[in-house]
């Protein structure tokens, strides 16, 4: 299956995109920087590539259906949608450190998807309950969800160690904008979840592990949101607390399939 | 003197509890507690794990346990609670700064003065070429072209504009709050007035009797569900199944009859009661022919065609047996023995239990019996396993879900901007004009992009 060569080939790209901005960080050379920034370009192109690739090759199998169904499939458009937001927001906050984690969480996504026992390539064809047009709305807005909150963590990592009042300011700023953006699709994720699961499994809530970990994400956030309005949270506890979120992002997408049972165990 | 006292303690202590609902802290507290909460739940055991846990245990365990009702948190009396409790914070919180709000949204907003003006960073103060009319032409042209909405005011021989927009986008946060709210109204509707469970109705049969999921409960649905026929639909070529389909009747009475398919992701509704689909199953249709052999010399004894339930006396004269279930897929300590026959056998006034599998006639030899029995010929039809639902406060949710999304979209992503602009003639045909541009929220440089894009405009 070709799709799956073009996807390892993004895997390196993103790899060697993360590798310039990490050398940038270090050297403080804008240089590597803008590679770093032409490779994520680039590695974004080709894991579109894949994805399309593999949408085209399930068709040609006979199966037909847009690939989002399971968690190889998921960690690819994970990455897709990290690399997309980051492109979009890096010349706006352009800060070397955020690129370097955030282009890590991606490779790492990548690797993982490519190399995990777990995470298996093949295209198979969908079990009945995941034949539904609510799959592709589902797994895209939680997805652009996680992509936004996995920027807000590596801003956040940095603004617990900044003393520079201005990269403080500027990377609460994206701290924020990214919570806000990864709230509103988290929110729409579980909304058409719901609405999903109500004509699948005929609840809208049902108290799944993943469900009530996507709540628990969403309380997490939703702390964030309102403890801008209060005086006692500064920039740093906001961070911590988005770091505690994008922890429960990770439960929520890896930990429940894992540690947990139920409902959900697809991706 | 105490009669003076008494109405001022109550008001100050009614004072204490709304500022207690309506505040911020509350609200982050109680979104710290459910979330902390919820994660407990989901590393509890279920009620069948707790049971185990407890055994050994000393009572009191087990009476905390039970006052909690931590083997089903979700819907344990304190985490309903404290869903309610935040449901008023939101609220009061809302009856708190709503008034506000609302002043803002309905008056018509002021003419700027100077100082207002003045006191934006993004403020300019210069002149043009152009007389006060074209200039407010000019003003005007461009208001349009970045649709804002004008107010004009004149006062001496000086314009005073506030121009607009987005002016609604401060009510967003309570449109998000009122779905929110709604959320756990519903919610709490349709747990209290609702039920969930399983119905299991084979190919050609009727059935009325619901199993709930709480407690295993059974209630009659009022009116009767006959399922015609259930299938399996595959892909092409392939052994993977693509949907499960049930054709189901349902009637209350021959002029309420509905007919219809229940598919997998697409469930039937009938006297605001949802069928879904969720599992199916084989059960034995008709009779089934067993045959008794010898067990020394393999000589077949007797052969009876009996039905699941039915009673016979074996060759001896005296051994019952009795056939008690038809299973598709048996298991007996981890092996699957496929489609098997369940029943007991009588004798002596001990029950033996016997375990006839399809696929090995013998078996019951192992059951070193004066006879062995072994199933021959018959029929086997599906059975559809529905789960039934009613839930009164769906809908409720669903406007919740919209007023959400839609809540959270306008008072994230849109803001109320206002362009402030005083005119104000000079004696040798030329205009100066004083400007500046601000909003509710976001970032400055919309407001500044604003304000060079209208000198650039008013100067051409």
């Amino acid at each position: 299956m070709e799709n799956t060569l073009i996807l390892s080939a993004a895997t390196f790209i993103y790899g060697f995109s993360a590798l310039c901005f990490i050398t940038e960080s270090v050297f403080k050379k804008k240089i590597f920087g803008q590679a770093g920034f032409f490779l994520l370009v680039a590695g974004l192109s080709t894991n579109v590539a894949g994805f399309i690739l593999r949408w085209i090759e399930s068709y040609q199998m006979g199966i037909g259906r847009i690939p989002l169904s399971n968690l190889y499939e998921s960690l690819v458009f994970f990455a897709i949608s990290g690399a997309f937001l980051y492109a979009v927001i890096y010349k706006k906050f352009d800060n070397s450190v955020v690129a370097s984690i955030t282009t890590t969480i991606i490779f790492l996504a990548m690797a993982y998807a490519g190399l995990s026992p777990s995470a298996d390539s093949a295209i198979t064809p969908l079990i009945p309950a995941l034949r539904s047009n609510w799959l592709t709305v589902h797994v895209i807005t939680c997805f652009l969800g996680y992509a936004a909150f996995a920027v807000s963590f590596a801003a956040s990592m940095i603004i617990l160690f900044t003393r520079n009042e201005n990269t403080l300011r500027n990377l609460d700023d994206l701290n924020y904008k990214m919570i806000v953006f990864g709230f509103l699709f988290l929110s729409l994720g579980i909304i058409t979840g719901a609405v999903w699961a109500d004509s699948a499994w005929g609840r809208y809530w049902s108290w799944d592990p993943k469900e009530t970990w996507s709540l628990i994400t969403w309380f997490v956030y939703a702390i964030v949101l309102h403890a801008r309005y209060m005086k006692n949270f500064t920039k740093k506890t906001i961070a911590w607390i988005s770091i505690v979120g994008f922890i429960a992002v990770m439960f929520t997408y890896f930990g429940v399939n894992f540690v947990l049972a139920g409902l959900h165990s697809y991706a | 003197m105490n009669k003076n006292k008494r109405p001022n303690f109550i008001e100050k202590a009614g004072v204490k509890l709304w500022d207690f609902f309506a505040s911020l802290k509350l609200t982050v507290f109680l979104f710290s507690v459910i979330a902390s909460a919820s994660v407990a739940g989901t590393f509890l055991p279920d009620r069948i794990g707790i049971m185990r846990f407890l055994q050994g245990k000393p009572s009191w365990v087990a009476d905390f346990f039970q006052i909690f009702e931590l083997y089903d948190i979700y819907y344990s009396w304190w985490f309903v609670l404290l869903i309610i409790i935040l449901g008023v914070n939101i609220l009061c919180c809302s009856f708190e700064r709503l008034p506000g709000v609302l002043k803002i949204v309905f008056k018509k907003p002021l003419p700027p003065s100077v100082p207002r003006i003045e006191s934006f960073e993004n403020k300019k103060d210069f002149y043009v070429n152009k007389t006060l009319n074209q200039a407010k032409d000019s003003a005007e042209k461009f208001f349009k072209l970045k649709k804002l909405k004008i107010f004009l005011v004149n006062s001496g021989d000086k314009l005073f504009f506030t121009a607009e927009k987005g002016r609604n986008s401060r009510l967003g946060v309570y449109v998000a709050h009122l779905g929110f709210l709604l959320l756990i109204i519903g919610g709490v509707a349709g747990t209290m007035g609702g039920f969930s469970g399983v119905i299991d109705i084979p190919e050609n049969e009727t059935s009325n009797i619901v199993t709930l999921f709480k407690n295993r409960g059974k209630i009659d649905l009022g009116f009767d569900v006959t399922c015609t026929s259930f299938e399996i639909k595959r892909y092409e070529n392939s052994s993977t199944p693509k949907s499960y389909e049930s054709e189901i009747i349902f009637n209350k009475g021959s002029e309420n009859e509905k007919k219809g398919l229940v598919k997998v992701n697409s469930p039937l509704k009938y006297n605001g009661i949802k069928f879904i689909q969720s599992g199916y199953g084989r059960v034995l249709e008709g009779k089934v022919k067993i045959s008794v052999y010898d067990i020394l010399t393999d000589e077949k004894k007797g052969e009876y065609e009996i039905e699941q339930g039915d009673q016979i006396v074996l060759p001896d004269g005296k051994t019952e047996f009795t056939l008690f279930s038809f299973r598709p897929n048996f298991q007996i300590s981890g092996m699957n023995l496929g489609e098997t026959f369940i029943g007991f056998i009588l004798k002596d006034n001990s029950e033996i239990p016997v375990a006839l599998p399809v696929s090995a006639p013998g078996f019951d030899k192992h059951r070193k019996g004066d006879f062995y029995l072994v199933p021959e010929k018959f029929n086997t039809k599906y059975y559809t396993s529905l789960q039934v639902n009613k839930d009164p406060g769906v809908y409720i949710v669903y406007l919740g879900f919209l007023l959400l999304s839609l809540g959270i979209f306008v008072s994230f992503f849109m803001r109320h901007s206002s362009f402030y602009l005083i005119l104000e003639p000079l004696e040798n045909g030329k205009t100066r004009i004083l400007c500046s541009a601000g909003s509710n929220k976001g970032s400055k440089d919309l407001n500044d992009e604003l304000v060079s894009d209208f000198l650039e405009f008013i100067r051409k």
